[in-house]
């Protein structure tokens, strides 16, 4: 056959679909604004600070405990650094933090889940017993463990959380895999004679990736969180690298007297959390596997 | 009559009982002594209600289940018995195309993807450039009835029509010789139905193709076939050429379902 | 006599991505006692539509209705305010639908689910427990009744199983005991045997002619199954994106297709005498609903249209209540019958 074969086709209209829905949700836009402004201040906080000297380290103690004002929106540190600059250079470390601990825990819990529920039989009763045994501690407490263990510094910290995270992914996966490995495109392609690995990285995984990025962004929020209750209780990155729960542990000593050391980088956290949660449920809405068919 | 392509020989299919909370439950018998044999070149009719056990056959003769006893031929082969090489061969022959249209195509793989996947599987037996088998993707959709330009196209842009001759073209891409036909127009629209058996009418006199065609519905099956079995409860219950079958059934089963199934005709004809 | 149901230039529009599609565009429809309509057509013509419509059960947004009556004894179940409408649904209208798995409650014991709905329908209209101060007692007695009536064997013992213990036409059999617990004057059934084997079918459509002759009530069959039909019907009507092309008696229509897109309907259904490979499939597709084409909707597929089919054809008798929309019917047989 020797005719011309045409590909020029019009893009698919898969993606102005999926903006239309996101679009329809008023509080996922909120979300995305949110979590843009976010992503915004963890590339230029830094640059961007009003007292950039002071986010390198420099201090000015005659201004100490400085109410908000127009020089200090939301006022002065016990060192007399500005609160604002602070946080926003914060910004970088929470969310680059973050974004570490999920893409991390998302390949762990990928890997063992996609074996698990690929494998089935011994393997998926091993693999899951000891990802249930894990689940069983306390993340924040077995994060502490390790990151004692590891020592202070901001990729253990990262470390040590990932290390406590995969098994939520782990447990999803697995599930997403079981219930994929039933689907009828996957009997025909057994019947095909594809190898396991042809089924499982061309047929199952591709369809489990929607819950995947629907809980990765659901749980930013709360690896934010998680990387400032770290520094909160002293373990995770050390000042003077800037840091919104560093910050909030020394505001703390501080309260109620110098309340606003504390503001900002709490709303940052609020808003960071709440941006990305907001914008979890919008993709879920979106990636809904109901609505793509 | 040729030497038969497929032959089921006593084939049982039992799944065990399972231990329950409320104590034990009774095992299943899907398919007892179960025997038939397909000529080639012939349309073979496989009739049964839902859990009949036509379901657990069509695994079997694929091999996604082995069977309790019993042998399940290929060409006077023991399907049960090939290794690894020879079982990927033989997927190259012997292809299914699904009931449901929807189900059965990876939503995230192109037309493309789709179609020329068992050209890439089985690219040892059929090595081709990336070129040759796109070229080969469209020469199948046009086979059955597609143009070129969907190539490139998710299933999800298709009727359910359309992703019937999608899954047809892939389970006809490796070249096969014997179709399994697992309710291939059951989730369709009557005049789609239409379209599809005549589409693999037309296929079957220029491919030369063996069927075998598995449905509930008397009807399709009395359209297509030239021979048919009737099973019930895993057991065979009559099996002979199709006009005898439905117009002279032997057994009171077979009576009754032709009897219960719905004609289109002016009552009193 | 009047009709119990009649529903006139009913259109219906949905709010889509790809803007407003035109789903129903003036159905028509009127359906008496002791009547079976079948309503038949391709996925995606509006038959189900139709069928929710008179229950009122079309959410919305994003369903619209620009215009039409649905007149149900005479008065417009488009107007009644939702408590009234509420009460039709439970007492007047009764629905079955395709799959009697997702419509039983699968942690309630089959008889409590029958005791509800007995009590809900008897909150409108005592009378369904014969006026007995009673209730439940007179409402389990009137479960036990139901399930004997639709042929569940021991209906007594039956009421403490749970669905899971019943075969899908049996469960199909419960759903039928429930819609006609409340004495309804209409049954809508959406593909009830789709689901089903053929044998249990057959024994599914008896038990609903039965039903028609015992209690002159009205049915509404939505399928696509043209021999369903045939088997079962008094009555046809055939849509077409959106509306209804022809409409009449099941002799009249099956035997003597006056609407080009009921011969090609009909001629795609393999029937004992077809030769293989004789079978006459349509080509083409539905229209896109959001942009119809003009006029008649059928036009683009069909072999006879002319200038005249852009605009849209209405009902009209070709017989005496055999009824047509089409500007070029096949009129040779109609004669015939």
């Amino acid at each position: 056959m020797t005719e011309v074969i045409d590909l020029d086709l019009p893009a698919s209209d898969g993606f102005a679909r999926a903006l239309h829905r996101f679009r329809q949700s008023k509080l996922s836009q909120v979300g995305a604004v949110l979590v843009l402004i976010v992503l915004f201040f963890a590339v230029f906080g830094r640059i961007l600070a009003p007292y950039p000297d002071q986010v390198a380290g420099a201090v000015d103690v005659a201004a100490k405990f400085q109410p908000p004002s127009a020089q200090h929106w939301f006022g002065t540190n016990e060192l007399g650094q500005d609160v604002l600059s602070l946080t926003m250079a914060g910004t970088t470390v929470s969310v680059l933090a973050g974004f570490g601990v999920v893409v991390i825990g998302t390949v762990l819990g990928t890997l063992v889940g996609a074996t698990a529920g690929f494998a089935g039989g011994w393997v998926d009763e091993v693999l899951m017993r000891f990802t249930d045994l894990i689940l069983t501690i306390p993340s924040l407490i077995l994060a502490m463990a390790i990151a004692a263990a590891l020592g202070p510094g901001f990729q253990n910290m990262v470390l040590a959380i990932s290390l406590s995270w995969w098994p939520g992914y782990a447990r999803l996966v697995r599930g997403e895999v079981l219930a994929a490995r039933e689907e009828v495109y996957v009997t025909a392609a057994r019947a095909l004679g594809a190898t396991p690995g042809r089924i499982l990285f061309l047929h199952i995984l591709p369809n489990c990736v929607s819950p995947i990025i629907v809980k990765m962004s659901l749980d930013m929020g709360f690896a934010i969180l998680t990387v400032a209750g770290l520094g909160f209780i002293g373990i995770g990155v050390r000042p003077p690298i800037p840091e919104w729960g560093t910050l909030l542990s020394t505001a703390r000593n501080y309260m109620p007297d110098n309340w606003w050391t504390a503001m900002a980088p709490g709303m940052a956290m609020f808003v960071a959390v709440f941006g990305f949660n907001l914008l979890g449920d919008g993709l879920r809405d979106i990636l809904d596997p109901k609505g793509r068919r | 009559m040729s030497e038969p392509i497929l032959e089921i020989r006593d084939v049982s299919k039992i799944y065990p009982a399972r231990a329950g909370l409320f104590g034990r439950g009774t095992e299943v018998r899907a398919l007892q002594n179960f025997s038939l044999a397909v000529s080639e070149g012939e349309s073979f009719g496989l009739v049964g209600e839902s859990g009949s056990g036509k379901t657990t056959l069509t695994r079997a003769i694929l091999r996604l289940e082995v069977p309790t006893a019993g042998q399940i031929l290929y060409r006077g082969e023991d399907v049960a018995r090939l290794g690894p090489k020879a079982l990927r061969a033989l997927r190259a022959r012997m292809q299914i195309v699904f009931q449901d249209p929807y189900a059965s195509l990876n939503p995230r793989m192109t037309v493309e993807q789709i179609v020329t996947e068992p050209l890439v599987i089985h690219s040892d037996l059929m090595p081709m450039s990336k070129t040759r088998r796109r070229e080969r993707a469209a020469e199948l959709l046009s086979l059955v009835g597609l143009g070129a330009r969907h190539l490139r196209r998710h299933p999800h842009e298709f009727s359910g029509g359309q992703r019937q001759r999608i899954g047809i073209a892939r389970a006809l891409a490796s070249g096969p010789d014997l179709l399994l036909l697992d309710e291939p127009t059951s989730a369709l629209d009557v005049s789609v139905q239409a379209q599809v058996l005549n589409l693999l009418i037309d296929l079957q006199n220029r491919l030369g193709l063996t069927y075998f065609f598995i449905s509930h519905d008397l009807a399709v099956v009395r359209y297509l076939c030239d021979r048919v079995a009737l099973i019930h409860r895993g057991k065979l219950v009559e099996t002979g050429p199709s006009e005898e079958i439905f117009e002279a059934p032997k057994t009171d089963y077979a009576r009754m379902l032709i009897a219960a199934a719905p004609e289109v005709r002016v009552r009193g004809d | 006599m009047a009709a119990l149901l009649d529903i006139r230039d009913l259109h219906l529009t949905m709010t889509t991505f790809d803007g407003v599609a035109h789903v129903l565009n003036g159905v028509a429809l009127s359906v008496r006692r002791g009547e079976i309509w079948g309503l038949v057509g391709e996925s995606g013509c509006g038959k189900s539509l139709t069928g929710l419509s008179i229950s009122r059960l079309v959410p919305s947004p994003p369903a619209n209705y620009p215009a039409g009556e649905i007149l149900f004894e005479g008065e417009d179940v488009m107007q009644l305010p939702p408590r009234r409408m509420q009460a039709l649904r439970g007492k007047r209208i009764g629905m079955i639908f395709q799959d009697p798995t997702t419509n039983l409650n699968p942690t309630a014991r089959i008889g409590d689910q029958l005791i509800d709905v007995a009590l809900a329908a008897a909150g409108h209209d005592p009378s369904v427990l014969g006026n007995a101060p009673g209730g439940r007692r007179a409402a389990r007695a009137l479960a036990i009744t139901m399930l004997s009536r639709v042929g569940i064997p021991e209906p007594e013992a039956r009421l403490a199983s749970y669905p899971h213990e019943f075969s899908g036409g049996m469960r199909q059999r419960v759903l039928i005991a429930m819609a006609l617990i409340g004495r309804p004057d209409l049954l809508i059934a959406d593909e009830p045997t789709t689901a089903l084997d053929v044998s249990v079918q057959a024994q599914i459509l008896a038990l609903l002619k039965g039903t028609v002759a015992d209690h002159d009530i009205g049915v509404i069959l939505i399928t696509h199954n043209l021999g369903v039909v045939a088997e079962t019907c008094s009555h046809v009507a055939v849509m077409y994106a959106g509306n209804v092309v022809e409409r009449g008696p099941v002799a009249q229509v099956i035997g003597a297709p006056a609407h080009p897109y009921t011969r090609a309907l009909l001629a795609s259904v393999p029937r004992r005498e077809t030769k293989r490979g004789e079978l006459q499939g349509l080509p083409g597709a539905v229209p896109d609903l959001v942009r119809p084409p003009p006029g008649c909707r059928f036009a683009p597929r069909c072999p006879r249209a002319t200038a005249a089919c852009a605009t849209l054809p209405k009902l009209e008798a070709v017989l005496p209540l055999h009824e047509v929309a089409c500007y070029h019917p096949h009129l040779e047989e109609a004669a015939l019958v």
